[in-house]
């Protein structure tokens, strides 16, 4: 049993499932990309929160 | 500075010798795991695996030896020490007592492990001289390395761990280099990384140097 | 809510753009399977694009988390203006190793599976040596893991924050002086399976590399380096927002035992 060769083989070498590959790695990379983004303005507003709890303006 | 670092390596050298037993303890060690590995492999053990059966053996009596200096002292006993002298004088006494002890306790090892596994050395001065240096270098990143598991809690087992995978480089280079002198086969550039060692070492006991005296202050 | 600044939105778009052209262009890319290519490495030197990265991004990391280690030192040096909480850097050193864990152990992995393929194709998969094969630079490599992995160990078994931070500081100091033997100096001694500038496998030699690699090679690893980066900055910024908060917390407990 040569497991990952012959699945490498079979999606590398086969014309058209390269593009199968691309499609599942790009949902990925586009889920963690949206993950990060959110995290990104979670983490903003809550900074802008803070900056407000320590300074309060009077 | 040097009047500092007499005294303390004074100091090291009379608390041993007061308390002898650290030392013979490592003897005992050393002896009795040349006779273990000469009774178990006979003459089925090859040059290479002999170089690096002395080696783990040194990496572990290294690591006995070491453990002391920082770890056996109290607190208070160290906090008196850093009144009385700078922390550079301090880490680097106890660089050069280990390094010291270290040589003395490899030499007598490689003497016992060549009589016994009865060795044909191709460079025996290289070989020595490699020993010694090999001691000199793992005395540099064990030192400070208790230093630093002096500060934690469970000391001995965080130093086994975090000492082990600082030395598996220096190791590597000295088994590679030592296999070298003692077969005489495979030396490719060997002077370059021998200089390269030396470089390290130097490099890991000034940093040593710089680093300790943020360790000890409160 | 705060407006980002210009430099931050730029190098988040360009570690997007740069990884979303590696992740395209790297796949889709005809390369040459030429022999001088190494015949059993085929289409599997794609893994090149984001195998290699990897391990700049870690350095990088590492790097970073270099220089807070010693900011650590300098803030808790009483002999010297404390201009920001030690602990603050303390912080970033902590997240920044961490994301260099991280990115070893991505490295180690798809390192993993491009030796089955293209090193121990003849072994059998139920083997341990058909999956690692103690070549020089993988062992090195797990060495930096482990090195790593002590420094946070060092971490958890000290109580006292300000302790923590110096000590594990001075620990990772010391560590990265170990690191540059670990990948400049010995892969050279021991020779391995990996290329090497003098010796080991001639795959990716200057004759060997493609050209087209070597457009997608260099600026997926920028990418690889921004998006780490951008993760280092979100967990940094994260625990910062915690340790304020309870700094915070910690404040109101105090005004108000003191207006009672």
């Amino acid at each position: 049993m040569n497991f990952p060769i012959s699945l490498l083989q079979d999606i590398l070498f086969t014309s058209d499932k390269i593009y199968s590959v691309l499609a599942v790695v790009l949902v990925v990379f586009g889920a963690f990309l949206f993950m990060m983004i959110r995290q990104d303005r979670r983490l903003s507003q809550m900074e802008s929160e803070m900056n407000e709890k320590d300074n309060p303006h009077p | 500075m040097w009047q500092e670092l007499r005294v303390l390596l004074r100091k090291e050298i009379m608390l041993e010798w007061k308390q002898k037993y650290a030392f013979n303890g490592l003897l005992l060690y050393v002896l009795s795991m040349s006779i273990v590995i000469a009774l178990v492999f006979r003459d089925e053990l090859n040059p290479s695996n002999w170089n690096l059966l002395l080696w783990l053996m040194l990496l572990f009596a290294a690591i006995n030896a070491v453990a002391k200096s920082f770890l056996s002292e109290k607190p208070e006993q160290l906090r008196y020490l850093y009144t009385l002298a700078r922390p550079a004088a301090i880490i680097l006494a106890k660089f050069i007592y280990n390094a010291g002890l270290l040589a003395l306790v490899a030499l007598l090892s490689l003497g016992v492990f060549a009589f016994l596994g009865e060795q044909h050395f191709h460079d025996p001065l290289a070989y020595v001289g490699l020993v010694l240096l090999g001691s000199l270098s793992l005395a540099a990143n064990l030192t400070l390395v208790t230093a630093i598991s002096a500060k934690a809690q469970n000391q001995s087992t965080l130093l086994a761990v975090l000492s082990f995978p600082l030395i598996v480089p220096l190791l590597l280079m000295l088994v590679r280099l030592s296999d070298t002198a003692l077969t005489g086969t495979g030396a490719n550039q060997g002077e370059g990384f021998l200089g390269f060692l030396l470089v390290l070492t130097v490099i890991l006991v000034g940093v040593s140097v710089i680093l300790f005296p943020f360790l000890w202050r409160e | 809510m705060t407006k980002q600044s210009p430099l931050r939105i730029t190098y988040k778009a360009l570690a997007v753009a740069l990884l979303l052209y590696a992740l395209i262009y790297g796949l889709l890319a005809e390369i040459p399977v030429s022999p001088q290519m190494g015949s059993q490495l085929g289409q599997s030197a794609r893994n090149l694009l984001y195998h290699v990265p990897n391990w700049f991004a870690m350095l990088v990391m590492m790097g970073i988390s270099l220089y807070h280690s010693i900011r650590v030192l300098r803030l808790t040096d009483p002999d010297r203006e404390q201009t920001e909480n030690p602990l603050r850097a303390d912080i970033k050193a902590n997240e920044s190793a961490r994301v260099g864990v991280m990115f070893n152990i991505l490295g180690l992995l798809t390192g993993i599976i491009w030796a089955r393929v293209s090193w121990n194709v003849a072994k059998e998969a139920t083997s341990f040596s058909a999956w690692w094969g103690w070549d020089p630079i993988q062992t090195c490599a797990l060495i930096a893991l482990l090195i790593y992995l002590a420094y946070y160990l060092l971490r958890n078994s000290i109580e006292d924050p300000e302790q923590k931070a110096k000590v594990s500081a001075v620990y990772n100091i010391f560590a990265f002086m170990t690191l540059i033997p670990l990948f400049f100096v010995i892969p050279r001694i021991l020779d391995g399976l990996h290329p090497t500038a003098d010796g080991g496998a001639v795959l990716f030699k200057k004759e060997g590399m493609n050209n087209l690699l070597r457009t997608i090679l260099y600026p997926g690893m920028i990418g690889f380096i921004l998006m780490g980066v951008w993760i280092y900055e979100i967990r940094s910024r994260a625990t910062t927002l915690r340790f304020r908060w309870q700094e915070w917390q910690s404040n109101q407990e105090y005004d108000n035992s003191h207006q009672s």
